[in-house]
């Protein structure tokens, strides 16, 4: 005999406002994609990630700082370096710079071995290195993956993230 | 008229609001809109920026970024679907995010999040998902621990749509 579900359970069939807005059908076509893909390519070259991250990287500094200063609580601090870098890794991934999508995937994936401030503000070199790398690519606008060095820049902020844990 | 323009023509009327933190992508993601035809659109920096907004404009649809430093996407969508002053607890909202782990695309869902897209955005995404929203709503649910969209339906399939977003991939691939 089948069990009666547990608690309560309501399901709510809304009329469809947004349906009776757009007045017929919304479809898939290849047109619209290709207007959309096109505003994006467009909207994407406008933007130049050297210019639009100089007040990310003012946060970073500011938030590295109180990391370093004596008797600093650090939640703070990494919750501002974990929102920010969240962020550019997003532009860095949308606005051709891989380099900064890696740096603060890196710095991020440090940082969500524990809740902010649970590691302690003596991983601030950790914190400090990842964003000093980011700061040198923005600054010097290392589009693409960036050769060699751009990859043993990573690799080292990788290993960094990997294993400087408590 | 054409069906895409036809198509183009049903955008025009919706009302959207963009939650997102980075002006970049707040510019990316309007001319996007734009190009598909919709026309009132409004901006919030983070979620507690949304909610003020939600009292001003009438909005059919959120867009919604999930890491905010003020307030988030997920605790927006708490807000809107669970908050006794929301303006509209059945609101679409579509959350874009680079958290694409499972699990937190799951935390998504049981926020009350309508619809998923990963970044970097595309244009295939963002329409498949506009027409989700129109063509496919979810009913909602209401437990004694939930109250959302019906976590259970199944992703429509586009086929045609997901071929055009191969043959994008590949594209950039050649051009990268």
């Amino acid at each position: 005999m089948a069990q009666p579900p547990k608690g309560t359970y309501e399901v709510i069939h809304q009329p469809n406002k947004l349906k009776d807005l757009v007045g017929g059908p919304a479809r898939m076509d290849e047109r619209l994609i290709a207007k959309a893909e096109a505003a994006l390519a467009d909207a994407v070259s406008k933007i130049d990630l050297a210019e639009t991250a100089k007040d990310s990287i003012v946060k970073l500094d500011e938030a590295v700082e109180r990391l370093q200063a004596e008797g600093a609580e650090p939640a703070g601090p990494e919750r501002t370096i974990y929102t920010v870098m969240h962020d550019l890794r997003s532009q860095g991934a949308s606005f051709g710079y891989p380099m900064v999508e890696k740096i603060a995937t890196s710095m991020n994936r440090y940082l969500e071995l524990g809740e902010p401030g649970q590691r302690g503000h003596n991983d601030a070199d950790a914190i400090k290195a990842h964003v000093d790398a980011l700061k040198a690519v923005v600054a010097t606008k290392m589009k693409g993956e960036a050769g060699a060095i751009g990859q043993q820049i990573v690799a080292g902020l990788y290993k960094i993230s990997r294993t400087k844990s408590k | 008229m054409s069906q895409s323009s036809t198509n183009e023509a049903r955008y025009q009327r919706l009302s959207v609001m963009i939650v997102e933190d980075s002006q970049p992508m707040r510019e990316v993601l309007r001319a996007m809109l734009q190009s598909v035809g919709v026309k009132n659109i409004i901006d919030a920096r983070d979620g507690q920026h949304a909610i003020r907004k939600l009292s001003e404009y009438q909005v059919d649809l959120i867009i919604t970024d999930w890491v905010m430093e003020e307030m988030d996407g997920i605790e927006l969508t708490r807000w809107i679907r669970n908050d006794p002053v929301s303006p509209d607890e059945f609101l679409p909202i579509i959350m874009v995010s680079g958290h694409t782990e499972s699990n937190r695309i799951e935390m998504a869902r049981d926020a009350g999040v309508t619809e998923f897209i990963a970044k970097p955005l595309t244009g295939v995404g963002l329409i498949q998902r506009l027409v989700a929203v129109v063509e496919y709503p979810r009913p909602f649910v209401r437990t004694d621990d939930y109250f959302g969209p019906d976590r259970r339906r199944k992703v429509e399939s586009f086929t045609g749509e997901e071929r055009r977003a191969a043959e994008l991939r590949d594209r950039d691939a050649r051009s990268a």
